[in-house]
């Protein structure tokens, strides 16, 4: 148990700061009232000559670094802080780690050593477009099919919320058999005929994400991740939920320095706001927020190296990774409204980047199950467990 | 960055759990989930033996240094003790603030004298010890303390006069510490000692102060004229203040993590109960449920990152700073819905000297612990002011 970062850690975690200040987003929309998605390749051809942080992830058999969760949760993090369009969680997050997971030894070698060298740009293709329970965030909702044909796979499906889909080179897509219903991950390099790629606007123009239609696409019998599993899947979930809370984790940090620098500069009444005990009093609430995020989303990224070592069961990732998500989306929304308040009127408009962080908080909150999904899993959890429970309270 | 424990460690846990199963059974059985905030009072003699048992087995000291007779355990192997004893219900610890408080601080800043005289008695639990900080008006303006020392050069003996209030447990203690004016004309943090003082003489008279659970766990201690030697002050006259300081720094180490610990119990019988009264059912109840799984986890791993910190950083961090108000804000919700999954049945008192249910006991003594050690509202003053640097307010 050591539960701050290392030296080596803190130093990956500077780099990427510099890194992340100097190219934030809120430059980039600002050069440009379009989406970030025409920036996200020169981004990341930048990002992998200059870091060289392709391959943390990537197996060293397939000439990567091997590094952890836990490193590049705190990219992330750095990345949220300024909102910098770059498809390092698309890419090594998801599209990486699916192939590293799923994939057998041919299909690691086939695909991983571009995404170590920086010449490839993938992404997990799953949110379906629409969804039984709008609230629920599992497997259970994935609703694209495949079959088999002479030659391979034919895949259906209308997915949404497409993370950098616009940019791929390649995706893993999701789909269950259209007969048994297993689950089955597949990789599709595109173009392909028969994907349909678009943008999807949202409130939050930061955020870089498409609508993807599968039609009749035709794949290779050696697309399908020999060792795709319901259970291997779950676990490409529930990372891409963590990956998000570090993003939200690199958010409020930047909002609380944010906050607390404006009030210590702005006077009123003769003094910086900051003197008045009702604004201490919310910077410090901000500052606890944080800190508890911290710890939840540090914490599920210690679990889930955990979990990718075999030291530690699904169920038990899950309930890590629900924490973190119910935490940090609750603390992102509060510090982010509490950011605007305390900023007064120049907290409202267009010129301060207080509001790109106000609508990413809000659409990262309900993107991956909103806190009351999470707490609903957790109380579930307690409940199973209270069992056993002895000693009597009432 | 890890989380989880080594293997030597999770041996060391073994250890412990094997030494409580075959202990903590028998006559000491009747303790488990016992002498906890609000029900301190409870098996005061057996819980006095089995200090007594846990120090000839060599359970306590466990991170005072070898040549003061402790066992210099390692932080980890700390924490798996809080942890084990907490997992059994092991009850409240009644030399707590001799072992955990007052000796650390003497190791620190006292003398061989000091050494020789206090410490083995709370190595072999047989010295309780007991808090003279607050004053009729000294409470969180702590520096406004108003007891005086008076120095009697004939008999080299320090005399005390005053009034000390909110005493927990005095009436049980043995010593009490007392933080007194050495200066007359001294105000403020300036001109007070920190005096080491045997409770059993005439010229203490202590008053047990009934609480609204019924109980008297606090109590006010008059000082007339009280005495002790010319060598039990800690620090010179005029320092006491930083001797005060150091102390409430250990509050915020490793030792007060078993209390913490216990609520994990807490929880998972309030669980229980929600499931027995069908309340478990219920969403709102439900949400309240995974909040608080989520919350005692991150407390739990705040404490663990807060101590992993200590190593290596001389002032406090952040995750330090919110670590009371958070887990006191977290404790007071768990007593709220500890009597909301009962109903209004949990209300009922079966007669009036009946000792209240336990979740009658947690919903009431709650509230206290938003108050002592630093009430909510002085912890966010020192948040934004140590931790965010924000002005001092007058
Ligand atoms: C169960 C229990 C056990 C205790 N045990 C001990 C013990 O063993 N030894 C001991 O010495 N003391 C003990 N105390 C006393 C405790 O330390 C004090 O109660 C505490 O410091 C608060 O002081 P007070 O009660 O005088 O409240 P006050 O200081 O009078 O506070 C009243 C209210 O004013 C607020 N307030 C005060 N100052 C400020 C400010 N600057 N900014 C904003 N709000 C402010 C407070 O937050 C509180 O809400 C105990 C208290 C309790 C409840």
């Amino acid at each position: 148990m050591h539960f701050v970062l290392t030296t080596e850690q803190q130093m990956l975690v500077q780099s990427a700061r510099d890194y992340c200040t100097q190219y934030g987003a809120s430059k980039i929309i600002r050069e440009q009232m379009s989406g970030v998605g025409d920036y996200l390749r020169n981004n990341w051809d930048k990002m992998c000559q200059e870091l060289g942080w392709q391959g943390i992830l990537v197996p060293e058999s397939c000439s990567g670094l091997e590094l952890g969760i836990v490193e590049l949760v705190l990219i992330l993090e750095q990345i949220g802080s300024c909102l910098l369009p770059v498809p390092v969680m698309s890419t090594l997050g998801q599209y990486g780690m699916a192939i590293a997971r799923l994939g057998d030894a041919q299909q690691q070698h086939a695909w991983l050593p571009d995404v170590a060298a920086g010449t490839t740009c993938g992404t997990l293709v799953w949110h379906p477009a629409t969804k039984s329970e709008p609230n629920r965030w599992d497997t259970a909702v994935i609703n694209a099919t495949y079959c088999s044909t002479k030659t391979g796979f034919c895949l259906n499906g209308e997915y949404q919320y497409v993370l950098d889909g616009g940019q791929a080179d390649n995706v893993v897509a999701l789909a269950r058999d259209v007969d048994s219903g297993e689950l089955s991950a597949f990789v599709i390099s595109l173009p392909c005929i028969g994907v349909d790629c678009v943008v999807q606007p949202m409130l939050d123009p930061t955020l870089n994400i498409y609508r993807m239609t599968l039609s009749e696409v035709m794949v290779p019998l050696s697309a399908r991740l020999t060792f795709s599993s319901e259970e291997g899947i779950e676990a490409l979930l529930l990372l891409s939920a963590l990956y998000q809370t570090a993003d939200q984790l690199g958010g409020i940090g930047k909002l609380l320095d944010t906050s607390v620098a404006y009030a210590q500069q702005r006077e009123q009444f003769g003094r910086p706001i900051s003197a008045f005990q009702a604004i201490q009093h919310k910077a410090a609430d901000m500052l606890v927020q944080h800190e508890t995020a911290i710890t939840a989303v540090y914490a599920a990224a210690c679990r889930a190296d955990e979990y990718l070592a075999g030291a530690i069961s699904l169920p038990r990732l899950k309930q890590a990774v629900s924490i973190a998500q119910a935490t940090a989306s609750e603390a992102y929304q509060h510090v982010a409204s509490e950011a605007i308040q305390l900023h007064g009127a120049v907290g409202v408009t267009w010129e301060f980047d207080l509001h790109w962080y106000f609508k990413r908080a809000k659409i990262s909150a309900l993107l991956y199950g909103d806190s009351a999904y999470h707490y609903d899993y957790l109380a579930q959890t307690a409940l199973t467990a209270s069992d056993d429970i002895e000693g009597d309270i009432s | 960055m890890k989380l989880a424990f080594s293997a030597a460690d999770e041996a060391f846990r073994d250890t412990i759990q094997q030494w409580l199963g075959a202990h903590f059974v028998g006559p000491y059985a009747e303790l488990r989930y016992r002498g906890y905030p609000g029900d301190e009072d409870a098996f005061v003699p057996q819980r006095k033996a089995w200090e007594q048992l846990l120090a000839r087995e060599g359970w306590t000291g466990l991170s005072w240094p070898k040549h003061h007779g402790g066992q210099a355990l390692t932080l980890e192997q700390q924490v798996l003790f809080y942890e084990e004893y907490a997992r059994v219900g092991g009850p409240g610890r009644l030399g707590h603030i001799g072992e955990g408080l007052v000796a650390p601080t003497l190791i620190d800043l006292g003398t061989p004298y000091h050494h020789e005289r206090y410490l083995p008695s709370i190595l072999a639990g047989q010295a309780l010890w007991c808090q003279g900080y607050s004053e009729p008006n000294a409470g969180s303006d702590l520096a406004n303390i108003q007891t005086k020392a008076e120095f009697d050069p004939v008999r080299q003996r320090w005399r005390l006069t005053g009034q000390k209030v909110w005493t927990s447990l005095a009436h049980h203690s043995d010593y009490i510490f007392v933080l007194a004016r050495t200066d007359r004309h001294s105000t403020r943090h300036q001109g007070l000692g920190f005096f080491l003082l045997d409770l059993d003489q005439p010229n203490i008279h202590i008053q047990p102060i009934k609480q609204m659970a019924g109980t008297a766990e606090f109590n006010e201690v008059f000082l007339d004229g009280a005495e002790c030697n010319a060598a039990d002050i800690v620090g010179e006259p005029g320092q006491g203040w930083s001797v005060a300081m150091a102390l409430l720094g250990y509050e915020r180490g490793v030792s007060t993590l078993g209390q913490q610990m216990q609520f994990s119990n807490e929880f998972a019988q309030l669980v229980a109960a929600a499931q027995a009264s069908k309340r478990a059912e219920e969403p709102v109840i439900r949400q309240r449920i995974g909040r608080l799984a989520a919350q005692l986890d991150i407390m739990r791993n705040s404490a663990l990152r807060m101590l992993s910190g200590l190593a290596n950083h001389a002032e406090l961090s952040r995750a330090a700073l919110v670590f009371k108000l958070y887990w006191a804000t977290l404790h007071r919700d768990l007593g709220e819905l500890a009597v909301d999954v009962l109903g209004v049945d949990g209300l009922q008192v079966p007669s009036q000297d009946e000792p209240l249910s336990p979740a009658q006991r947690l919903f009431l003594f709650t509230r206290a612990d938003t108050i002592y050690a630093g009430t909510n509202e002085i912890q966010r003053n020192i948040i934004a002011q140590r931790g965010l640097g924000m002005p001092k307010m007058r």
